[in-house]
């Protein structure tokens, strides 16, 4: 598994790095982008407890540049809606033809950097690869806007929730009966 | 054989016709005792063959849904029994009807859309073969509406469906190998594919779900040996997209003009517009014609794509041999509510105003019936068949509903109590026919919706949609009805409420009974002309397929019903008595039922619960 997953991540940094500068171009001015982890170190975080390895390799050291900034949750909450996700995810982020992402299943990890990742690499079923068309300033928002909901685990937290995560997926349209 | 299929079973012969070709032997069954009584029907084309198979999942090209039919009838359905079952293995929606020819039953599940094969012969029948296609999971997450496959068809020795990844697939219906696979579009960008594929005269009729998802709707005939694309027709766009040309004679002004389904758009939006192709084709081999609708136009936001936004939930008449078209319908010009006009057309002859018309009856999502001229796309009877508020009648002269403006939807605004919602009073699940009673027998939801769509982008392979949508029960406080209707006059006869929305199939038989199952989980006999329940049988999981019947070897009759909730369904998950998912195929007959031994402490089991069952209601 290890060697099928290596040239992935030596790819993804160069387009990281791209995207860092891009990122630090736009966002000139602004301190938190100073402060975004190096790019070497993001892609060796492995997946989550399902997919990747057990062992909590440097997950726990990568923090949030946005951890704590109400700002950027609103912002990462707008975001949400003008990429798109709403529509997938859900209103609030409680599911639909994706998965919920206020629960506390999580199919590839739920620690701020896990789903960083997530949003930045794609996923198999469906999930697009954001990477290529977001900064990082952009994603690390939608984290902390999703962080806010309450369902991610702290960073160094390890949930191996299986009947969670196997129960999430795409249930047609959700009902708001009531 | 000979026998049973007389001359005069045109339908029958054209089925068998299809399936035989270039296979040197028809399968097929010798006659059987008891078979069924020939019915008027058959010969003008309505119902499923008589000699008991069920080639297509319609039935027939009609798409009645008739099964002609009778040892299971109203003075004995009440005796009904579980004769076999059959676990797919899968979770999420099961729809769709299974299909029998010779002796062999073919199901296909949802996403990953494996195929079994059937074998008939046994009193207790077992896999003949098991086909995995290994379509691309990406697709999970570019449907938006769970992971279904809502049918799938049998021509030329094959059975052919589609895979949600967007492929087209041909398998060798007797070793279950793959034959063709073609590509129909890139799932990444979004279209995933669901609909039942239909056979008409060596061309198989494939279309492409994602009115969700910013794609541009098509249909597309493909060639039934190769799997080689023939033509493919867009639902919007310039007149050569569209296959416009000097055939085109619709019968409203409104849908005439040069480039009608691109002008009818601001800009280039009908690019991105819908008008996806996932529901029903039907067929008139006199008028040769196929008739289908396209979905809801995109996005919902209708502030985005001022217009008529043609040919979106609309009904489109087409040639099958050329794609052309001949003429389409608007059902909802400009819809703001997400009423698909996919929903299957019935082709029957009525008597309306004193003269026998040739009609399409379509149960429409956003509420009304129509029964439409199938020759010239002349609306005859446009009538409400459950709650809506959104239009206060159709305009039979001008054909355009006359739109209530308190329901008119606006950016980032609710508009509260919309009925029906955008599910409609009735979804894809198909209605029936039965030309002995000269009813429709028609699934409904009865519910509204509060709305707000927000102006959205489009992002490749991201839903084009961004809408939020709260359903709730219309007045009366139940969510679901099953109605006998009458086309002719455009009134309803008689119904059977749910609590939760019915969002089964329905089956009508030369016994004159109507099948049908709830999301519940309760399949169903009701007696065709009073509505009365004559028989349930609570089953594993919730019902969203479509049942059907057939007959045995031996020329005993059964009725079938793919079972496993999922679907659109879905909006019903959170309330209670929504059942847990899982696919299973049941099959119901009559005592004595080959197999089951009297003596067999199961089989004693088995009487039991259907001592219990018919003394409920």
């Amino acid at each position: 598994m290890r060697s099928t997953m290596m040239p992935r991540p030596i790819l993804m940094l160069t387009f990281l790095a791209c995207a860092c500068n891009e990122g630090k171009r736009r966002s000139a001015g602004t301190e938190a982008a100073a402060e975004l982890p190096p790019a070497m170190v993001l892609a060796e975080v492995p997946l989550g407890d399902i997919a990747g390895p057990k062992e909590d390799i440097l997950r726990g050291e990568i923090h949030n540049p946005y951890e704590g900034d109400k700002a950027a949750v609103t912002e990462g909450e707008s975001y949400f809606h003008r990429m798109n996700c709403v529509a997938c995810h859900g209103y609030g982020a409680r599911g639909g033809m994706g998965p919920n992402l206020r629960d506390q299943a999580w199919r590839y990890g739920g620690t701020p950097v896990e789903i960083y990742k997530s949003i930045y690499e794609g996923r198999p079923k469906g999930m697009p690869a954001w990477g290529a068309m977001l900064p990082p300033e952009t994603i690390w928002k939608l984290v902390a806007y999703i962080n806010s909901l309450g369902g991610a685990t702290a960073p160094g937290e390890v949930l191996a929730d299986v009947e969670g995560w196997a129960s999430q997926s795409p249930k047609g349209r959700r009902n708001d009966d009531h | 054989m000979r026998k049973t299929i007389s001359t005069k079973h045109a339908l029958a012969l054209m089925a068998m016709a299809i399936w035989s070709c270039g296979r040197g032997s028809t399968p097929g069954r010798e006659a059987k005792n008891g078979s069924a009584p020939v019915t008027s029907a058959a010969a003008s084309g309505i119902g499923a063959p008589a000699d008991g198979t069920w080639p297509m999942q319609a039935g027939d090209y009609a798409n009645t849904r008739y099964s002609p039919l009778s040892q299971i009838n109203t003075s004995n359905a009440t005796q009904l029994q579980m004769a076999w079952s059959f676990s797919t293995g899968y979770t999420h929606g099961h729809e769709g009807a299974p299909l029998v020819v010779g002796t062999t039953m073919y199901i296909v599940t949802p996403f990953p859309n494996v195929a079994y094969a059937l074998d008939l012969t046994k009193s207790q029948p077992t896999l003949k073969w098991k086909f995995e296609p290994h379509p691309d999971p990406i697709a999970i997450g570019k449907a938006c509406c769970d992971i279904v496959n809502r049918g799938w068809a049998l021509a030329d020795g094959k059975l052919i469906y589609n895979l949600l990844d967007d492929h087209t697939i041909a398998v060798d219906a007797a070793s279950g190998k793959e034959v063709w696979r073609t590509e129909m579009a890139k799932v990444s960008d979004g279209p995933t594919m669901t609909m039942a594929p239909f056979v008409v005269n060596g061309k198989v009729f494939v279309g492409n779900s994602g009115g969700e998802m910013g794609v541009q709707g098509w249909l597309a005939a493909l060639d039934v040996g190769s799997g080689k694309e023939l033509w493919r027709a867009y639902s919007t766009g310039p007149d050569s997209m569209v296959k416009i040309g000097a055939n085109y004679r619709p019968f409203y002004s409104w849908l005439r003009g040069d480039n009608v389904a691109a002008k009818s758009w601001p800009g280039d939006t009908w690019k991105h517009g819908a008008g996806a192709v996932w529901g029903w084709i039907s067929y008139d081999p006199n008028l040769n014609l196929i008739y289908y609708g396209t979905s809801n136009p995109g996005p919902w936001n209708q502030d985005q794509r001022q217009g008529d936004n043609l040919f979106t939930s609309s009904v489109l008449a087409r040639d099958p041999n050329s794609g052309d078209l001949h003429w389409a319908y608007s059902f909802t010009p400009h819809d703001q509510w997400d009423y698909d006009g996919v929903n299957e057309d019935i082709l029957v002859d009525l008597p309306i105003n004193g003269q026998t018309r040739k009609v399409l009856v379509h149960f429409n999502r956003n509420g009304f019936a129509y029964t439409i001229d199938r020759a010239t796309g002349q609306v005859l009877v446009a009538q409400p068949f459950g709650y809506e508020n959104w239009a206060s009648r159709i305009d039979l002269t001008t054909g355009r509903p006359v739109v209530n403006p308190s329901m008119t939807t606006h950016p980032n605004e609710w508009t509260f109590n919309v009925c029906p919602p955008d599910i409609g009073v009735k979804d894809q699940q198909p209605a029936a026919y039965s030309p002995r009673t000269h009813l429709f027998y028609v699934p409904t939801q009865h519910m509204c919706m509060d709305y707000r769509a927000e102006p959205v982008s489009y992002i490749a392979g991201t839903p084009y949609w961004n809408t939020n949508v709260k359903r709730h029960p219309a007045p009366g406080g139940y969510r679901g009805e099953l109605i006998s209707w009458d086309a002719a006059t455009g009134k309803k006869v008689w119904g059977i409420t749910d609590q939760l929305p019915v969002y089964s199939g329905v089956l009508a038989t030369a016994g004159d009974v109507v099948f049908y199952g709830t999301v519940e989980g309760f399949f169903r006999a009701v007696d065709a002309r009073s509505g009365k329940l004559l028989w349930e049988q609570k089953l594993g999981s919730g019902i969203i397929g479509a049942p059907m019947s057939y007959l045995d070897a031996s020329g005993k009759q059964y009725v079938a019903i793919l079972a496993g909730v999922g679907g659109a369904a879905g909006v019903a998950a959170d309330l209670p008595g929504y059942p847990a998912e899982g696919g299973t195929l049941y099959a119901f007959a009559l005592p004595p039922i080959p197999g089951h031994n009297p003596n067999d402490s199961a089989a004693a089991a088995q009487s039991a619960t259907g001592a219990r069952a018919h003394t409920k209601p």
